[in-house]
This record gives C-alpha cells, structure tokens and sequence, in this order.
C-alpha cells in the first residue's frame, strides 16, 4: 500500500545502497549520523557547488534512520537506505520491517502527516506537548523533517510471508536546484 | 561549567552570560539529553541579567534534542525570571526554522543569527 508521493525506483537510477541492522545502529548511536554523513557527502560529490544542502540531506537521512533503528522488529532488523538523484530531486530513502503493532500506528501517522495542510502546526502542537510529557522518545522525527526541509513525502507497505511482519519503505524528495547538471 | 560527550561540548562562559554550544548533537533519545536539559535549568539557576544560547558552532541536532531544546524554553517561561537569546548559524537551514519556533514557543525569546568562525 502506498501513502503519499512514494515513487518506484529502478535499481540502475540508484546512487548508493547501504545495508545495516537495527542491532548493530542501537549498539553504537552515532552510526546512525556517521552513516547519514557518509550518504550527505556521497551524493553532493557529483554537485560540489551544491554543498549548502549537504547539511540538510544528512539531517534528512539521520531522522530516517534513527526511526528504523528505533521501531524496527526485533526479529528481522535489516535497514536498507537507498539514494536516488531524480530530476532536480534527491531521493533519501530507508527500508525496514515493522511487526503488526507498529505498522497499524506508522500507517495510520503515515496518513494524517501526507493529508495534513499545515503541518508547521501539528509540530508546534507536538512541542508544546512535552513540556507536560516526559517521554523517552519523542516520535516527531518525521515531523521536524517535513516542517523544516518540506521534502515531498511517500510511504509504501509491504505485508512479508512472515505472520504479521511488514516492510516499510519511507521516501523523503528533497529538491536540490540545478541537480539536473550534477555529473 | 560544562558537559562533554564524544562529539560535542557545552561550556557555560559566565563573564559572557553565554553556553557555547559546539560541534554535533545526535543522542538517542530525550531521557540522554536530560543531563543537557539539567545543566541548562542549573546555568538558568544563576542571577544572570541574560543567557545567550549559541549554537552558531553546532553542525547537527537531531529532532530528540530540538525537542528538548523546546522543552528547557517552555520551562524557563513558566519562571520568566530572565531574557532568553539563542543564537543561530545563518549558514544552516535546520538552526533558521528551529529557533524561528522557539519564538512561538514563548515570544519573548530573542533569536539573532550570526556565522560560525
């Protein structure tokens, strides 16, 4: 099931691929920014004078993936993050398996945030929230993504063989002006 | 006064009534930053006439510490006891629309921006 702007993206368009797992992302933290720098550095390589957004793409990519490494099931840990220039976009992606109980919160989430108008709202909303809750996780990830990059945002749902396990795949477009003549 | 960690570190300057803020921020979640969050509340302890916050040399902070850094806002409007400015990197789109919310967090936050050295 797809949620929003979610493309299909052919393997040879891909720019890089890296496998993890959730394990070893929760076992060393800072794997999760080291890994989101790499993938930042990687792709603004081809677009030097692009280096501004760098910062951005890698802010995009460490939300990505500190949520897979948080909410991904126990069992089955892999995390795949996939980057993809598409027209004047950079496509940040990350793959991970979800069991039942997440994936009915992360879809129904999935929802509200791609239908919802003004989103800039719904984040101060959540903000304002923790001053009374002191919640370990704080789950507005997603939210500071979409309120400070505004990227266009897809989700797709994948139910696996195994009972009650799904693939979810979360794509973030983020626009990067002139990419088009990136090398 | 300060905090360090493997990748940043928080040094309050009390002639500067300033924290300095520096390098990347990436903790787990918002229990790791408590120990951020409780060095601020016990600088905001102090009789200061102001306190600057200056992030101009923080690269990242992810959305766990934004939060926490809006929670210490909201806390130390409830005891309004003195004037707030958190100072940005102009450089970096995160640190313009972050601090942008903490002025509609409590209004009376001062956000200046500034470039890194």
């Amino acid at each position: 099931m797809k949620i929003g702007d979610y493309l299909e993206i052919p393997e040879t368009k891909k720019v890089i691929l890296i496998k993890l797992t959730h394990a070893d992302l929760l076992k060393i933290w800072k794997r999760c920014g080291l890994t989101a720098n790499y993938g930042a550095s990687y792709l603004i390589s081809s677009c030097p004078e692009k280096k501004d957004v760098m910062n951005s793409v890698s802010m995009i990519l460490n939300e990505l993936l500190e949520n897979a490494a948080k909410y991904s099931d126990e069992e089955m840990g892999s995390i795949e993050l996939t980057i993809t220039l598409s027209g004047d976009s950079a496509i940040l992606q990350v793959d991970n398996i979800i069991d039942e109980q997440r994936y009915m919160i992360f879809r129904k989430f999935a929802d509200k945030i791609t239908n919802c108008e003004d989103v800039n709202s719904l984040y101060i909303e959540k903000l304002q929230s923790f001053g009374e809750n002191d919640g370990m996780k704080s789950g507005i990830g997603l939210l500071t993504v979409l309120s400070f990059f505004n990227p266009k945002m897809g989700f797709m749902f994948q139910p696996l063989k195994e009972a009650n396990k799904y693939k979810v795949s979360v794509q973030a477009a983020m626009p990067i002006e002139g990419a088009t003549t990136c090398r | 006064m300060q905090i360090k960690g493997e990748d940043y570190s928080i040094v309050f300057d009390d002639k500067l009534n300033t924290v300095n803020f520096n390098g990347s921020l990436r903790l787990e979640n918002m229990g790791e930053y408590n120990a951020i969050e409780q060095f601020l509340l016990d600088v905001h302890e102090l009789n200061l006439p102001f306190l600057n916050l200056d992030f101009k040399e923080v690269e990242f902070l992810n959305s766990s510490g934004i939060a926490m850094l809006c929670r210490f806002i909201m806390d130390v409007k409830k005891q309004n006891k003195m004037p707030v400015i958190v100072t940005g990197n102009d450089d970096i789109l995160w640190q313009k629309k972050s601090f942008a919310n903490l002025k509609l967090l409590w209004d009376k936050v001062e956000v200046k921006f500034g470039r890194a050295q």
